[in-house]
């Protein structure tokens, strides 16, 4: 009896707040929030530099979590707890490393002056974070789908003729679509939710690094009911990741 | 009468394996206590295992040489191959199974494969994904796939293992004519001696990486080497040490 209260507690605690976020303002005050002229250029920046991020991390990711997956190496199994860090680092942290490392006197600042590249500050930092914070659940996902891929299935359509390419097109990939799809969708939403790493390392510039998150952040200060709109599109977001992604789960579990 | 022979050395953590074998188309049964490389001797056959040394020849032609380097990939090696739980592509249906290794325009591909399936009686049932499929017909199927391309050797590891009791004996005694029907060399993994005795091919088991015993199973029933081979085929056993 009091483990169902306990536990009720907590489930009480999470969802309240998110039932605040839509109650205590009306469909009216969200239209407005909408027309604010800070929400559309924040929309914009975020779901553009997101879809960035997502194909960055699908096209470099893949390959990585590909051996992650399949090698039996003790450095891969070094390699993917080091990926696993941005998880447990704060994304303040993230954001004064990254400043540190690609930043105008950071550690490669003077190689990208050099070919005359200015990252701190730009779009290219948003999405740069946002790699940096969503990468793990990329990885992670997409390193347990190919892990989980029969050994057998690869040597077979060896000795049918595929080559290596053509094995991982035709097996690997359809056989980790869904870890894979999973993997992307919880790498989205965190690079969409991404707002410490960004901040320090973008900064909060509106059209150019002043992503959903930052607006929110920056509305609250001067309008309430632009900000809670920012945040219920937020929020809806995140629920059609959860609600796509939760009968995927359970048919796997079969 | 085409050959396959096989010096192989792996070295794989606990297992030392280091055998030696020659199969031509009468075939191979290959049997051995459980962990003692069976299936590594066939991995290591298709390339999906490294070799620390050895030499794999077909008809002659060199598919790996340790000595000099040569290495032919595993898709160029022509050996086909059926692991035991048959890894037939479960995102595919059967006639796409079978019509994987086919190369080539798609509707004579696809007939090829359909007439695979049609001939090893499993033509009602190309369209099912795998997991709607027996045990039996799973086996056929993976069958058809193997021959499809055509392969220089069939290595098959316990093909009888994942059947039910009463399917068994007519799977097994249409798998025996199906390899004996192709004329071309193949090694089966089987731990049943009844399944040794269909066969009715050369043995040779291993124990330990290594084989302790060669020859027909006559021979092997008259005289067994080691008390495995005596208990697996029900002789006498090996004469008492001094």
């Amino acid at each position: 009896m009091a483990g169902y209260a306990l536990g009720g507690g907590l489930l009480a605690f999470l969802v309240i707040p998110v039932v605040a976020l839509f109650v205590t303002g009306s469909p009216a005050d969200w239209l407005a929030g909408l027309r604010h002229p800070i929400t559309a250029p924040a929309l914009l920046l975020s779901l553009t530099t997101t879809a960035i991020s997502l194909g960055v991390l699908v096209v470099f990711g893949t390959p990585l979590a590909w051996w992650l997956g399949r090698s039996e190496a003790r450095v891969a199994r070094l390699v993917e707890t080091v990926v696993q860090l941005p998880i447990v680092v704060p994304p303040a942290v993230a954001g004064l490393a990254l400043l540190l490392a690609f930043g105008r006197r950071g550690l490669l600042g003077p190689v990208l002056e050099g070919v005359g590249i200015d990252i701190a500050f730009s779009t290219i930092a948003v999405v740069l974070a946002q790699v940096f914070v969503a990468a793990p659940f990329y990885l992670q996902a997409a390193t347990t789908a190919f892990a989980g891929i029969d050994e057998n299935l690869l040597v077979v359509a060896r000795t049918l003729g595929a080559r290596p390419a053509t094995v991982l097109f035709r097996v690997a990939l359809p056989l980790a679509r869904r870890g894979l799809i999973a993997g992307a969708a919880m790498a989205w939403a965190r690079a969409l939710g991404e707002f410490g790493a960004t901040l320090m390392f973008a900064g909060n510039l509106p059209g150019r690094t002043q992503t959903l998150p930052l607006a929110v952040y920056t509305a609250l200060e001067s309008d309430v009911r632009a900000a809670q709109a920012l945040a219920v599109i937020l929020v809806m977001i995140a629920l059609a990741i959860i609600i796509c992604l939760r009968p995927r789960r359970a048919r796997h579990r079969r | 009468m085409t050959t396959l022979t096989a010096n192989i050395a792996v070295r794989l953590g606990a297992l030392d394996l280091e055998v030696a074998l020659e199969v031509d188309e009468r075939g191979l049964t290959l049997v051995g206590p459980n962990g003692a490389g069976k299936t590594t001797v066939l991995l290591a056959m298709v390339g999906a295992r490294r070799l620390s040394r050895g030499r794999i020849t077909i008809e002659g032609e060199v598919l790996f040489d340790g000595a000099s380097g040569i290495d032919r990939a595993t898709e160029d090696r022509g050996l086909a191959y059926v692991p035991q739980d048959y890894a037939l592509f479960p995102h595919l249906t059967a006639l796409e199974n079978v019509a994987f290794g086919l190369r080539g325009p798609r509707t004579p591909r696809i007939a090829r494969a359909r007439s695979l399936l049609e001939r090893l009686r499993v033509g009602a049932v190309a369209d099912r994904q795998p997991s709607g499929l027996s045990g039996g017909e799973r086996q056929r199927v993976a069958l058809a796939r193997a021959l499809a391309r055509s392969p220089r050797a069939l290595l098959l590891d316990e093909p009888l293992a994942a059947l039910d009791v009463e399917s068994r004996h007519s799977v097994r005694d249409f798998l025996v004519a199906e390899l004996r029907a192709l004329h071309r060399p193949f090694i089966v993994i089987v731990h049943d001696p009844a399944d040794v005795r269909a066969f009715a091919a050369p043995v040779a088991v291993i124990e330990r990486g290594r084989v302790v015993q060669r020859g027909e199973v006559a021979e092997l029933e008259a005289s067994p080497a080691t008390v495995f081979i005596a208990r697996l085929l029900g002789g006498r056993g090996p004469p008492l040490a001094p």
